[in-house]
C-alpha cells in the first residue's frame, strides 16, 4: 500500500527565465472547479487570491513538466453504488488549454491522464477507450511543503502538451469536460460516472505530479482500470461474491459447546478478488470487508486463510482503518509473506478493538444505535502467477480463534489450522454442535444480524424450512422478522 | 453448478427435541464467562420431518447430510474466441441475473474464457458481454445457465 506521506523536496521550484527572472514555482489550487462535469477555469486566478499566478509563472510550469501543464484533480463524487470514500471514478470526455497570444486563442487539445478505461457515453451501447481520473476521500500531506495540495485531497493527474512559451501570452485558461456515461449498463459506465459534486483543480509541478501518479489512490479498488499505453500491469478482476457485493461470516463462539443460535457472538462482511493477467493466471488477490456486528463476550481474532497450494509464494499487506477513516490504525499496514496458504490474521482481539461505550456488544443490543466498524484491506502478490484452478474456493476459510477458549472455529467441513489452538489435542476438529448446527455461517449480504439472544431460526422463519431442503425457501435471508432482527444492512455497515 | 439443490430431496429432518430444549441456555452471546461444557456427539441418525411449530434452531436438529452453504459455484464459459471484431483488445463483463459483477476486465482473443462463480443459491442464470476498444464493435451480449 502505498504510503499517504510523501515528502517533496522541490516542492518549490526556483525556474530561471530566459531574462533571467528567477520565479518560484509551487503547486496552486485554482479558484475555478469542475462543476456537474464541465470546467472553464482561468489558470491565473488562484484559490487564494494572494496566489494568482503570471503569465511567466504558467511558462515555469510548463518547463517543469517537460513542455507540459500537469493538473491535479479532487475526485469527488458521490459515493454511491461501487463508488465509496475508498475508490471513485470520472472519464474525461475532453480536456484542452487555450492560451490567448496576439495572433489569437491557440488550442493544446492532447491530454493524457494515467489511467484509461473502456466504456460507452450516454444513449451509446458500444464501449471505447477513455482516459479515466481515479481518486480517494483521503486527504495528503505533502511535508516541508507550502503547497495548496499539501494536506489536499488531490487525486490523480492531468497532462496537456504546450508547445508555446506562455509568458508573452496574455490569458490562458483550462477547459475540462467529463464524460456522461451510460449508467444503464452498470459497471464499468457506473462507476466512472459524475456527479453533481464539484472537483477542485490545481495546477501542479512535475514532483507533485509524480507523487500523485505514484500514490495512486482509490485505484486500487477501481474496476477495468486500464494502465497507460505500453505499460502490462494486469486489469482483470474476478470478484467473490461480486464487485460489489460482501460475504457475510456469522459466528456463535461458545464452541465446542452449544450456543443461542443468534448467530451475531461475530460478524464480518468480506470480500475477495483474483487479478488476472492476460493467460488468466492470477497474479494478486485482494479484497476488503467490515467489521459488522459483535454480540459475543468471548474475545477473539478473525481470520481469513486463503488455502493457496503449497507451490504458491509471495508478499503482500494488510491494513485496518478505523470506523469512518481513511488512516490506518496503529500497527498497520502490516506486511505479509506467505508460502503456501496465506492465513491473514485481520481483526485481533475484536473485542478490545470495537466496542461501543459500555455496552458489552455492539450493534447487537435490540434498541442499541448502529455504529460503524472497523475495515480491513489486504493484498497479495503472487511471486509466479497461478493458473484459476489452483486458486482456493470461494468463500474461502473465514474462521475465529477464540482467546478464552484457546478453539478455532471454522465452517464445516473446513479443519483447524493453527498449531496454538486446542481444536486437534482435544480432538475438536469437526464444527458442528451435538444438534447438526454450525459454528460459523457465511451468509449473503442482504442478512441482517439477530437481536441478541434470538435465534436465527425465530429471527429467519424460512431458515428451518431451507436447511430442511425446501427449495422454495432458498432465499430465506430476505424475509426476516423485522423485530427480531437488526438493521444490519450493507448501507449501514458499508462506508 | 454443484450442489444444485433439489426440491425433493430434503437434506435435513427437523424435529423438535427435549435435549435440545434443555441445552437451551448454553453460552451464546451472553456472559462472557467461559462455557467448556464438551457437546454430545453429532447426531447422525435419520430424522423425521418436521413436526413441530416453532422454527428455532434450539428446537429441531439437523441431519447429518445437512448442508448449510447459501452459495454455490458453478463455471462460465465465455465464447470470445467466437466474435470477429476490429478492437484488437477483448474485454468480457460477467453477471449475475441481479447486475452484480462477477469478472470484469481484459482477456486473450481467440480462446474460450472460463471463470468459476460463487453465486447465492437459486441464481443460475448469467450474463455475460464481450467488447473492445474500438466504438466500431457493438457489444456480444449472452447468458450462460447453470
Amino acid at each position: 500500500m502505498n504510503s499517504r506521506y510523501f515528502h517533496v523536496a522541490a516542492a518549490t521550484l526556483l525556474l530561471v527565465l530566459p531574462l533571467g527572472e528567477a520565479l518560484a514555482v509551487t503547486s496552486t489550487r485554482l479558484k475555478g472547479t469542475i462543476d456537474k462535469g464541465y470546467g472553464a477555469i482561468d489558470l491565473l486566478q488562484a484559490g487564494v487570491q494572494s496566489r494568482n499566478l503570471t503569465m511567466a509563472q504558467l511558462e515555469a510550469f510548463r518547463r517543469d513538466n517537460g513542455s507540459k501543464l500537469a493538473f491535479a484533480v479532487d475526485v469527488n463524487e458521490a459515493a454511491d453504488g461501487l463508488e465509496k470514500s475508498a475508490s471513485q471514478g470520472v472519464a474525461i470526455e475532453y480536456a484542452r488549454v487555450e492560451v490567448t497570444t496576439a495572433a489569437g486563442v491557440v488550442k493544446f487539445e492532447q491530454f493524457s491522464s494515467q489511467t484509461q478505461s473502456s466504456v460507452a457515453r450516454a444513449g451509446q451501447t458500444t464501449r471505447s477507450l477513455w482516459y479515466t481520473l481515479i481518486g480517494d476521500a483521503g486527504s495528503r500531506q505533502i511535508t516541508g511543503s507550502t503547497s495548496d495540495i499539501s494536506g489536499s485531497s488531490f487525486d490523480a493527474t492531468i497532462r496537456i502538451p504546450v508547445s508555446i512559451d506562455l509568458s508573452t501570452a496574455s490569458a490562458a485558461r483550462l477547459i475540462v469536460k467529463f464524460l456522461d456515461t451510460n449508467e444503464k449498463l452498470g459497471d464499468p459506465e457506473s462507476f466512472y460516472d459524475y456527479s453533481n459534486g464539484f472537483e477542485d483543480v490545481a495546477i501542479v509541478t512535475a514532483g507533485d505530479a509524480t507523487y500523485l501518479d505514484q500514490l495512486a489512490p482509490g485505484r486500487e479498488e477501481a474496476p477495468l482500470v486500464l494502465a497507460a499505453p505500453g505499460t502490462t500491469s494486469p486489469n482483470s478482476r474476478l470478484y467473490y461474491p461480486s464487485s460489489d457485493q460482501f460475504y457475510i461470516a456469522a459466528y456463535e463462539d461458545q464452541f465446542p459447546s452449544r450456543g443461542d443460535y443468534d448467530f451475531n457472538d461475530l460478524v464480518v462482511a468480506y470480500r475477495v478478488y483474483y487479478e488476472l493477467d492476460s493467460s488468466g493466471n492470477a497474479v494478486s488477490i485482494g479484497g476488503e470487508g467490515y467489521l459488522v456486528a459483535r454480540g459475543g463476550g468471548f474475545d477473539s481474532d478473525w481470520h481469513l486463510r486463503m488455502a493457496l497450494p503449497a507451490t504458491a509464494a509471495g508478499t503482500g499487506s494488510v491494513t485496518v482503518f478505523a470506523p469512518d477513516q481513511l488512516t490506518p490504525i496503529a500497527g498497520f499496514p502490516r506486511n505479509v509473506n506467505f508460502s503456501g496458504a496465506a492465513d491473514l490474521e485481520i481483526f485481533t482481539s475484536v473485542a478490545t478493538l470495537w466496542r461501543d461505550g459500555s455496552n458489552a456488544f455492539v450493534n447487537t443490543l435490540r434498541d442499541q444505535v448502529l455504529i460503524p466498524g472497523h475495515r480491513f484491506t489486504f493484498q497479495l502478490n503472487l511471486s509466479t502467477p497461478l493458473p484459476q484452478g489452483q486458486l482456493p474456493a470461494a468463500p474461502f476459510d473465514p474462521y475465529l480463534f477464540v482467546y478464552n477458549s484457546s478453539y478455532e472455529i471454522h465452517l464445516p467441513g473446513k479443519s483447524p489450522v493453527l498449531g496454538s489452538s486446542r481444536n486437534t489435542r482435544d480432538g475438536r476438529t469437526r464444527f458442528t454442535d451435538a444438534a447438526g448446527y454450525p459454528f460459523a455461517l457465511v451468509l449473503p449480504h442482504d442478512w441482517r444480524a439477530p437481536v441478541e439472544y434470538i435465534d436465527v431460526g425465530l429471527a429467519y422463519p424460512d431458515l428451518i424450512g431451507f436447511i430442511g431442503g425446501d427449495a422454495a425457501k432458498q432465499d430465506w435471508y430476505l424475509r426476516p422478522a423485522a423485530d427480531r432482527t437488526k438493521a444490519t444492512s450493507p448501507t449501514v455497515w458499508k462506508w | 453448478m454443484r450442489h444444485v439443490p433439489s426440491p425433493t430431496a430434503a437434506r435435513l429432518a427437523v424435529v423438535p427435541t427435549i435435549a435440545a430444549l434443555l441445552l437451551a441456555g448454553c453460552g451464546g452471546g451472553g456472559g462472557g464467562s467461559s462455557a467448556s461444557t464438551p457437546a454430545p456427539a453429532a447426531t447422525t441418525a435419520a430424522t423425521p420431518a418436521p413436526s413441530g411449530s416453532s422454527t428455532a434452531l434450539k428446537d429441531n436438529t439437523a441431519s447429518a447430510s445437512a448442508d448449510f452453504s447459501n452459495f454455490a459455484s458453478g463455471k462460465v464459459s465465455v465464447p470470445v474466441e467466437s466474435v470477429a471484431f476490429v478492437g484488437s483488445r477483448r474485454f468480457v463483463k460477467v453477471a449475475r441475473d441481479d447486475g452484480a459483477v462477477l469478472f470484469l476486465g481484459e482477456v486473450a482473443p481467440g480462446m474460450p474464457f472460463t471463470i468459476t462463480v460463487d453465486a447465492p443459491r437459486g441464481q443460475r442464470r448469467f450474463d455475460y458481454e464481450i467488447f473492445s476498444e474500438s466504438a466500431a464493435d457493438a457489444i456480444v451480449r449472452g447468458e450462460v445457465t447453470l
